[in-house]
């Protein structure tokens, strides 16, 4: 994503005018006319900006703020249990990648925010930390909102990586949801 | 980031179960996914399961790929892979596996380090 800062480049000349005036005074042509300053954005946060704007050309939808934002009241919660499905060769589209597992956070970072789903796969765990704003992603699907016998009381579960929280398997809720979408 | 003294599980039927680092292959300190090492064997099993042409040993000195890494590995878009375990799949001087078997699940990241072999022999990637 390239985005023109048009503040450097104001910065740059200005500074260039300046070492000129102090050599060269005195070969100055009076009364010398100086250039107008350009004018400065008219946002002065621009890293916000530009983080939003970065968020909006990668949301289409608006669905992955809905999911995982802080702020949205129907947002998932950690214990949940997710299906991600990415496209392996992105940017080709065709074969897809699935993920299932257990949300152990999610790490609020703006456009750089991500969430951590664990699962078993053939005996061992694996974690996959997936960036929410991600167009290598193409679905994130929520299989079963709460999937342990708890409500859990915190917003990182990394107490579940201890082997007497055994999870229960995701792979039947996966198949389910694949058989639901074919018919 | 396995490295000297470093513990890897075995995941092939090459009779191997735990094997040691003792040095990494290529330039630098530690391995990851699709490095090669060179191991140590420190516990070996017997059993029906084993490929009997090429039985390992303990003892026995060996190359191996890493397969699996407990150290997060980063993809492309930025997503990061971590596995619980360290793991390991035994391999001779021409890069072939030692068994004839993968056991267990292994990283994407063989096939984009040319050992394709390894990740069509592997029942499951991640």
């Amino acid at each position: 994503m390239e985005f023109a800062n048009p503040l450097r480049r104001t910065l740059s000349m200005n500074i260039g005018i300046f070492s000129f005036q102090k050599r060269f005074l005195h070969t100055l042509r009076r009364p010398f006319v100086f250039p107008k300053p350009l004018k400065g954005p008219k946002i002065k946060d621009v890293v916000s900006e530009y983080e939003k704007r970065y968020q909006n050309n990668m949301d289409v939808d608006g669905k992955r703020f809905q999911m995982f934002h802080r702020s949205q009241k129907d947002r998932v919660r950690p214990g949940a249990v997710l299906l991600v499905e990415s496209y392996s060769k992105y940017p080709i589209k065709e074969s897809i990648n699935r993920f299932a597992g257990y949300l152990l956070r999610v790490r609020h970072r703006g456009p750089k925010s991500s969430f951590l789903l664990r699962n078993n796969v053939m005996g061992v765990g694996v974690e996959v930390l997936f960036p929410v704003y991600s167009p290598q992603i193409k679905s994130i699907t929520v299989l079963k909102e709460n999937g342990i016998a708890k409500r859990p009381r915190r917003a990182y579960l990394s107490y579940l990586r201890q082997p007497r929280f055994r999870l229960a398997p995701v792979e039947p809720l996966v198949r389910k949801f694949m058989e639901g979408k074919k018919k | 980031m396995i490295g000297l003294k470093g513990m890897l599980k075995v995941i092939d039927n090459s009779g191997a179960t735990l094997a040691e680092c003792i040095r990494v292959v290529r330039a630098g300190q530690f391995a990851s996914v699709g490095d090669e090492v060179v191991v140590v064997v420190k516990k070996s099993r017997t059993g029906p399961n084993i490929a009997t042409a090429n039985k390992v040993k303990r003892g026995d000195i060996h190359h191996a790929v890493v397969v699996r890494t407990k150290f997060p590995l980063r993809r492309a878009d930025g997503r990061y892979v971590r596995f619980d375990d360290n793991a390991c799949v035994l391999v001779n001087k021409d890069r072939e596996p030692v068994g004839t078997r993968i056991l267990s699940v292994v990283a994407n990241e063989l096939r984009m380090k040319n050992h394709t072999k390894l990740a069509s022999l592997a029942p499951r990637t991640v």
